[in-house]
């Protein structure tokens, strides 16, 4: 899991452009959404898109997201029980 | 005060507007479900006009011409025509102008290596120009959704102002691959016909249509329909989504009802896209301005958002329908479904009050609200009010170009200077604003530029600003973002179409970007024309300084397009001595 968690945190810096955060700096048990990294709707959709693209996981719902993406942990826990590749 | 002397209306319903007026009046509905259309994975619930009726419609009216035309072009073209046939104008006059209003053109004939003119938007509207042989350079809008509204106030501004004396207003969008799949990726379609301001509605429905909109100073015996006032206003609170606050389209509608008495509107004709956050949002903004008993409709169901064309489409039936003592069923709403009390028209209703408001909203925070009178029974009005740039001064400067960079005349110098010209100075400059690595390009320039000129220039970004105005210009458009979009759905097996990307396809996001920034609520305009032309600047400029709030506009160039930047941007006042005269020479 904690491979997966890392993983995550650099695909996540990767697609969201968040030029000066670093994976260390992401705490995978905080929120995303809100305080923290400061992520909006569209960094939403955009999870979404990586979840397909990198994890054969497709939300049809974006309202699946929003416990989903509650936190790096939560997401990854539910990546790796869902995912198709 | 300006009359609509001529209208028409391309849709899958009809090609005029009567056609459509009564399409819609017998509750039929355009939209359907595509399964395969261009070539999409997914199926869209949508409605698209066909090849074939458009080809046989204009193909009269080509038998002389040599030149090739696309769709929207024919489109737009055929729109022209029709409403000119009540209008009955010189189209090739001095004195007519013809205002575009597009979000996306021709988009569907980028490709990787298409240097094609006819991709540019500026393109699209000279070969409508050169169709009908008129000389004057086009105005070209692309405000996202609020597009054809804002295009509507800017010939009420050209009217008004004396520049013209007729202004034909045209709007279109086609469909395709790549404007379906940016909606699907933002999870904004019902797979269902919508429902606006349902409880249960499920997302929008995007159309295809055309509509024209032929204005003049004088009234004609048939014209029925004036545009008596017209506001825009940003949210500055987010590139996409509607704003909780609804501050903007609140603040554009308590502009365009501050003189008259809101009990004579006979209904609002509300953008009603059929998403959960425009309706609600819309919902408040009815209830904020104490308007929320008036009765609202959304026309949305009969032909889905048609973009570019739904503020000209959705005014000319509301037009129609006042003038035959109607209000429009909100199609789709079974049970009201919005927070804030509002009262959609359920069945088909008669009235016999003068006014209707259009209202609409779309990306990049902007909102526009148009105030129309009936004016049947009425006989012709002076409209020219001769509005004159007195006065105006540029207070602050920047030029971003070849590699240089210029805030009020002092070159600024940009330490550890890479090959990314916008991110070094944000480094070097020390600027902090968390959402800038997620700009695209277009947005870094202006942003970085905008950023310098307002803080040298005292002003901070905790203040809101609703006396502020943005008024960008440029030639590509969001031509370098719709490259990078295209590369996200090129390919079946690599099929990602990136939402974060897709949003930036709209260039008057770098105008919202700028707004959110510094808090500016006044209006945020983007201006599509061929080169850099400082008189259609300076005219714009004027234009906007007419509006009495407005006392501030960050104006200018703000051009980006495969690595090539330029640009070079004014704050314009009303309200200082200082700085230099605003004119065509001082003009950077």
């Amino acid at each position: 899991m904690e491979e997966l968690i890392l993983k995550l945190k650099n695909e996540i810096i990767e697609v969201l452009n968040l030029e000066e955060v670093k994976p260390e700096d992401i705490d995978e048990n905080a929120a995303l959404f809100g305080e923290g990294l400061g992520l909006d709707s569209i960094d939403a959709l955009e999870l979404i898109v990586l979840m397909e693209k990198n994890y054969g996981i497709k939300l049809q719902d974006p309202n699946q997201g929003k416990e989903i993406f509650k936190s790096i942990a939560v997401m990854a826990d539910y990546i790796s029980k869902n995912r198709t590749k | 005060m300006i009359y609509c002397i001529g209208h028409n209306i391309i849709s899958p319903l009809g090609f005029t507007s009567e056609a459509n007026y009564e399409a819609v009046v017998n509750g039929h509905s355009a939209l359907r479900l595509h399964e395969g259309t261009f070539d999409l994975p997914e199926p869209f619930f949508g409605s698209v006009i066909d090849d074939d009726s458009l080809e046989n419609a204009i193909a009269p009216y080509l038998k002389n011409k040599i030149f090739p035309l696309t769709k929207i072009e024919k489109m737009m073209i055929l729109s022209v025509i029709k409403a000119n046939d009540n209008a009955n104008i010189d189209l090739c006059d001095k004195r007519t102008a013809f205002v575009i209003s597009t979000t996306k053109g021709n988009v569907s004939y980028l490709s990787e290596n298409n240097n094609d003119d006819k991709i540019f938007l500026w393109h699209t509207a000279e070969m409508v120009c050169r169709f009908f042989e008129n000389c004057n350079e086009p105005f070209v809008i692309s405000n996202a959704c609020i597009s054809g509204a804002a295009a509507q106030m800017e010939a009420l501004r050209l009217i008004e102002n004396n520049i013209y004396d007729n202004v034909v207003v045209t709007g279109a969008d086609v469909l395709s691959k790549f404007i379906v799949s940016g909606f699907q990726s933002f999870k904004a379609l019902s797979s269902e016909r919508c429902q606006p301001f349902d409880r249960d509605r499920k997302g929008l429905n995007l159309g295809e249509a055309s509509a024209t909109m032929i204005f003049s100073a004088k009234k004609t015996p048939t014209a029925t329909t004036a545009l008596k006032k017209a506001s825009v206003r940003n949210d500055a609170r987010h590139i996409s989504a509607p704003s909780i606050e609804a501050e903007g389209l609140y603040n554009a509608l308590s502009d365009i009802t501050e003189d008259i008495d809101i009990n004579d509107i006979a209904f609002i004709n509300a953008h009603g896209t059929a998403t959960i956050y425009n309706d609600e949002m819309e919902a408040l903004a009815l209830n904020r301005t104490g308007m929320q008993h008036i009765p609202v409709n959304s026309l949305k169901a009969y032909f889905g958002h048609t973009l570019g064309a739904a503020g000209i489409v959705e005014s000319i039936l509301s037009a129609m329908a006042l003038d035959n003592g109607t209000i429009l069923k909100s199609e789709g709403c079974i049970n009201t479904g919005a927070k804030h009390e509002i009262h959609p028209v359920l069945t088909t209703i008669q009235c016999s009050k003068r006014y209707f408001i259009k209202m609409i909203s779309g990306f990049g925070g902007s909102n526009a609200a148009l105030l129309f009178e009936n004016v049947r029974d009425n006989d012709n009005q002076p409209v020219i009010k001769n509005c004159r740039c007195q006065n105006l001064r540029i207070i602050s400067t920047g030029i971003l170009s070849d590699n240089k960079l210029i805030i009020n005349d002092k070159e600024i110098h940009i330490d550890n200077l890479a090959s990314n010209i916008p991110d070094s100075i944000y480094r070097s400059m020390k600027i902090s604003y968390p959402k800038y690595f997620k700009m695209d390009m277009l947005s870094k320039v202006g942003f970085i530029v905008s950023e310098l000129m307002l803080r040298d220039a005292g002003f901070d970004i905790e203040t809101k600003k609703k006396e502020m105005a943005i008024a960008l210009f440029n030639s590509s458009a969001s031509s370098d973002d719709d490259i990078a979009y295209l590369e996200s759905i090129k390919d079946k097996d690599t099929y990602y179409p990136s939402p974060s990307i897709f949003v930036y396809t709209l260039p008057n996001i770098v105008a919202g970007e700028i707004a959110i920034r510094n808090k500016i609520l006044g209006e945020t305009s983007f201006f599509i024309s061929k080169n850099y032309n400082p008189q259609m600047l300076y005219q714009q400029v004027c234009n906007i300084m007419s509006v009495p709030s407005t006392k501030y506009i960050l104006c200018g160039w703000c051009e980006y397009f495969k690595g090539h930047y330029d640009v070079r941007l004014m704050i314009v006042t009303k309200d200082s001595e200082k700085g230099i005269l605003f004119n065509t020479n001082n003009i950077l």
